[in-house]
């Protein structure tokens, strides 16, 4: 079920309603879990098995490690298999066909067969972000930073609860579940609040993403049709699209749990005002980054070794989190473009200059030169395949003309963008001028109500899914 | 349950002032809407097309209709042959595809008779689902009877939907201030484009998807209400750069309802000619012109008696 489809509209206050009228956990988990398992099999009934079997996996995996958490051979022993079976089931979804495919050019480059065909299966929705989340579960239990979760039921919840489910924020165990054992009681301001958290995600999905869109799909899609100013122009486009469509999802899934009474992380902190690239990664993606920097950057070592293992470290974490987002050679060039500019500004920072950002101007430069290296490497992320991502490229920086005309998209888009800006700048930099949280109760009704229209005038209503869905 | 109370107070106040203003800006919306200038590009034309059009003959398709009927060549040939003056409009509109067509053959059919109605269609339109065409005459939902079957047909979620006047009006607001501010006329509802296209894509395969039951159901009850109505009915289609697909299901079903069809997808003299095509579905100015003198010639011993 999509956050932006009339069914969620009716799904999320019944479940609301029927959460709040049940006063005990001992229904309302029951109650959480068909909602979400509802809610997921809305898609395809049939992925509701592999999240079945990698919770379960995980919740026996995490209670044996428990139990044997004197006997360390064996408590490894239960993780990896937890591991090897959920990162195998990964692989064969979301990563076989690439590598099949990979592996068949390679040799037919070298004259050679490979007669192993592909698989005819969909990518389950949100694959990556459950099993994420469920391997962390495993982990931690095993680091003995959390108690294996004794409550079959509430653990099941923990991987499927339906607000981030299918696209995070990868919650952390040790955040989300003490709070399913929270008794909520229905709060004003929770709901208040989480509403008008899920309403912002609403504009920025529907009256920026997928305004947007339309430009970006137009040109991106048809590469040899369009110049390099149309180019330019679509990747500022998409550098905001990607970050409406995946910030307007978390903000609906963290307003959604809030109505409810739960606290997600937050996922976006206004990532195109970072000062540079390493900012820009503690603001973007955050339960991600915060997953590759807890499960992957620190086992490998972190910065406690030498310099240039520490870079390599850098290097690997990046990549990873390239291949992570997709079976395609454009997310491994992203990843790895991403590595390039974690070690080239590391060693910047330690041996030519370490900025300071202490005047305005070293800001505005900072960001400016942020947002350029960001916004290049979503060419490679959007780009269909490798080839269509170097043309753009070099259309980039030599083809330029007339750019390809859009004025729906220019007028409702960049009227979006505007009012995006607006907020987070504002958010940013402290202003206290505010509209749906300003301290006048009309101000607050007007606006919020104003937002409402807004969406409903001006919002696209037809292009549906998130983008990352498909991760 | 203080704090319940005091939610659902504030839910209602929001709700109260979105369905005033919702009711409010609908009306003016809809008065708008009626004060359109009467043809440029797509509201004005829409609403031209389902309301006011009286004329004799009568072009309906998509923005391959717009392009591809040259009216000034046809009304010059077609008065020729009749030895009268008859007076002919392109009703067709970018981004109208069959069913959306469907609904104003509809209307217009339950408006008056026209001498003539020519419908630019090819079957790949039957093979691809197009509903959210039809979002371009939810404006007109509560205004048209047949609209409104049409709009209601697509699901559940239009029929809620629709309740919202906002929402019928969704996108739709700066292209109806263009539309007011910036009238354009064209050449009867002819739409010409200028330019031609480079052919840099090579040949792409069309999948050939499953026939989708709604719009051959819908194209069966024009079909029908054309015949009890006795309008005379032509459906044409006209040319593509490189189709990779075929009319074969057009041809059954106008054969068995003794429809005439005149099948130009496929013609040799504009395949693979990029100084005929704008891009790689539109025929350019020139095209046009060419492709409309060739279609009287073919039409010419199908016209009924006007």
């Amino acid at each position: 079920m999509l956050f932006n489809s009339l069914q969620f509209l009716l799904f999320f206050p019944l479940v609301c309603i029927g959460y709040f009228l049940l006063r005990n956990n001992k229904w309302r988990t029951p109650f959480l879990l068909i909602a979400s398992y509802y809610f997921y099999m809305n898609w395809n009934p049939v992925y509701a098995v592999l999240i079945l079997t990698s919770t379960v996996l995980t919740y026996a995996c995490g209670s044996l490690v428990e139990k044997h958490s004197n006997n360390n051979n064996r408590k490894k022993a239960f993780l990896v298999v937890s591991l090897i079976i959920n990162f195998a089931i990964l692989f064969f979804f979301k990563y076989y066909n690439f590598i099949n495919e990979s592996i068949f050019s390679v040799l037919e480059l070298a004259g050679l067969r490979w007669p192993v065909p592909n698989l005819d299966v969909l990518l389950p929705v949100g694959i990556s972000f459950y099993t994420f989340q469920a391997v962390g579960y495993s982990i931690d239990v095993y680091r003995g930073t959390i108690k294996a979760e004794k409550n079959f039921l509430t653990y099941a919840l923990f991987v499927s609860f339906f607000p981030q489910l299918v696209a995070g924020p990868i919650e952390r165990a040790k955040n989300l579940l003490p709070q399913f054992h929270e008794e909520h009681r229905f709060s004003y301001d929770n709901a208040v609040e989480g509403l008008k958290q899920m309403i912002w995600g609403f504009f920025m999905k529907l009256c920026v993403a997928d305004v947007l869109a339309e430009y970006v799909n137009a040109v991106y899609n048809n590469v040899p049709q369009h110049n390099g100013t149309s180019m330019v122009i679509a990747t500022i486009f998409f550098t905001f699209q990607i970050y409406c469509d995946f910030g307007g999802y978390s903000n609906i899934a963290i307003g959604a749990a809030r109505v409810m009474g739960f606290r997600l992380m937050e996922n976006f902190h206004r990532p195109y005002l970072s000062l540079n690239i390493k900012e820009f990664w503690k603001r973007w993606h955050i339960s991600l980054s915060s997953w590759f920097m807890d499960y992957v950057y620190i086992p490998l070592g972190g910065n406690r070794v030498s310099y240039p293992r520490h870079l390599l470290n850098l290097a690997i974490t990046f990549l990873v989190s390239g291949i992570w987002h997709g079976a395609n050679w454009t997310f491994v060039l992203w990843g790895g473009v991403h590595s390039i500019y974690q070690v080239a500004a590391n060693i910047f920072r330690k041996f030519v200059y370490k900025p300071q950002y202490d005047v305005w101007w070293s800001k505005l430069l900072g960001t400016a030169a942020c947002f350029i290296a960001v916004a290049f490497a979503w060419i490679f992320f959007r780009a269909n395949n490798v080839n269509d991502a170097f043309t753009i490229i070099g259309k980039v920086f030599a083809d330029h003309g007339p750019a390809y005309q859009n004025l729906n998209v220019f007028v409702y888009g960049l009227l979006g963008l505007s009012i995006l800006a607006f907020k987070d700048i504002k958010d940013n930099y402290g202003y206290s001028f505010s509209l749906m949280h300003s301290n006048h109760v009309f101000i607050r009704y007007i606006s919020t109500i104003c937002m409402i229209l807004y969406i409903l005038l001006f919002g696209s209503f037809s292009s549906g899914q998130f983008i990352y869905f498909q991760f | 349950m203080k704090e319940v109370k005091l939610f659902i107070f504030a839910i209602v106040i929001v709700i109260v002032s979105l369905t005033s203003i919702d009711f409010l800006i609908g009306k003016i919306l809809d008065y708008a809407m009626t004060k359109l200038p009467n043809f440029s590009e797509q509201y004005s034309k829409e609403n031209y097309r389902l309301h006011r059009m009286n004329e004799e003959i009568v072009i309906i398709g998509s923005s391959r209709g717009a392009c591809h009927y040259v009216t000034s060549i046809l009304s010059d040939s077609i008065d020729t042959f009749a030895k009268k003056h008859l007076s002919i409009y392109n009703a067709s509109i970018e981004g109208r595809f069959l069913n959306s067509n469907c609904c104003a053959a509809e209307v217009i059919a339950k408006r008056y008779s026209p001498k003539l109605v020519i419908f630019d269609i090819s079957e790949y339109q039957l093979r691809e689902d197009d509903v959210n065409s039809l979002e371009f005459s939810a404006p007109f939902y509560w205004i048209d009877p047949v609209v409104k079957k049409y709009i209601d047909e697509t699901g559940w979620k239009a029929r809620i939907a629709m309740k919202s006047n906002i929402v019928r009006y969704n996108g739709k607001v700066l292209k109806l201030i263009d539309e007011y501010l910036h009238p354009k006329s064209y050449d009867d509802g002819y739409l010409p484009l200028i330019g031609t296209f480079q052919d840099t894509l090579g040949i792409t395969e069309i999948k050939q998807n499953q026939l989708v039951n709604n719009s051959v159901n819908n194209l069966r009850n024009v079909i029908s209400l054309y015949k009890t109505q006795k309008i005379p009915l032509i459906f044409v289609s006209s040319p593509l750069y490189r189709p990779s697909d075929n009319n074969d299901y057009l041809y059954c079903l106008c054969s068995e309802n003794g429809i005439p069809f005149i099948d130009c997808y496929n013609m040799g003299e504009f395949n693979s000619h990029p100084e005929y095509f704008k891009n790689r579905t539109h025929l350019n100015d020139e095209g046009a012109r060419l492709f409309s003198e060739e279609l009287f010639g073919r039409i010419k011993p199908l016209l009924p008696v006007f």
